[in-house]
């Protein structure tokens, strides 16, 4: 029995000795458009799905269903998301193409109010999706939530109207 | 893993920079720029719901230009003639 114990702890040394080379050894293609092997794939995916779950599920969720809150969130997403997220009539970019993982297109499905408010707020480690609660409160990052509920069913025109800031030329005629 | 978010930091900030530099097209009316409300000419008035909080949204947006001033008593009505 004890020699089963020595020849596991061995073994165990040795793996963490082989994982400390690997990751010394400089052999891990760390570039973004080298893709993880399904396995990680799946590891990674399920790791953030998890957690944001979990972390999100007892966040209370406020009417979303105001159009001030639209109003006030299309023109925030506009400048500060659209450019990874997309927006209608917009399928592609430069930083939806050539991230790793690569940012859902926003414009195409609504996801869960809960979760959406908790990854804007905290963003993802390990990816490109930035925490923006140290720098917008809670209201402003709810008013974005409403309008990605609403987001997938816009066209490329009423986009245009809901996002535009208009406040500051709305009145100089 | 260390190094994964350093690299994916240097990712983020190039990105972010570089779409401020990069495409003048959009970043050029991005403030400031005035909705488009004639496009909305074209909805239906009758297909319009008008408890859809989008639609309020936009017609809120748009009372201006659209002369639907009446549809949102709080504000003032504002005649602009030049759409
Ligand atoms: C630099 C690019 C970038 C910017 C800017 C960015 N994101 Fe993201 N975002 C990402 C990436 C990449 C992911 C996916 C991360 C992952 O899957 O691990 C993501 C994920 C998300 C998700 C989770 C989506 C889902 O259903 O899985 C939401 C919601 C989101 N972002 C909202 C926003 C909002 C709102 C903003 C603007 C305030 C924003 N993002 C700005 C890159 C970005």
């Amino acid at each position: 029995m004890t020699r089963m114990i020595k020849w596991l702890l061995a073994a165990t040394i040795a793996l963490a000795a082989g994982l400390a080379a690997f990751i010394y050894s400089g052999l891990y293609p760390i570039g973004a458009d080298a893709p993880h092997a399904a396995a990680t794939n799946w590891a990674l995916a399920t790791l953030r799905d998890r957690s944001i779950a979990r972390a999100s599920r007892d966040t209370p969720v406020p009417d979303l269903e105001d159009p001030e809150l639209l109003l006030s969130g299309g023109p925030d997403y506009n400048d500060m998301c659209a450019g990874c997220h997309l927006k209608p009539g917009r399928d592609e970019s430069d930083l939806s193409i050539g991230l790793y993982p690569t940012p859902p297109n926003l414009s195409k499905r609504a996801g869960d109010p809960r979760h959406q408010f908790w990854v804007i707020k905290h963003g993802i480690k390990t990816s490109g999706m930035p925490a923006w609660g140290p720098t917008h409160d809670d209201e402003r990052i709810w008013a974005m939530v409403a309008f990605l509920q609403k987001l997938p069913e816009l066209t490329p025109q009423q986009y245009q109207v809901l996002t535009a800031r208009d406040s500051e030329s709305g009145d100089h005629h | 893993m260390k190094s994964r978010t350093t690299i994916t930091t240097i990712i983020s900030l190039t990105c972010a920079l570089s779409a401020q530099a990069h495409d003048p097209s959009e970043h050029k009316d991005k403030k400031g720029e005035k909705p488009r409300c004639e496009a909305l000419k074209d909805m239906d008035p009758e297909a319009m719901d008008r408890d859809d909080p989008v639609v309020q949204a936009l017609l809120k947006k748009c009372e201006k230009q659209l002369h639907r001033g009446d549809e949102l008593p709080d504000r003032e009505e504002d005649h602009d003639e030049n759409d």
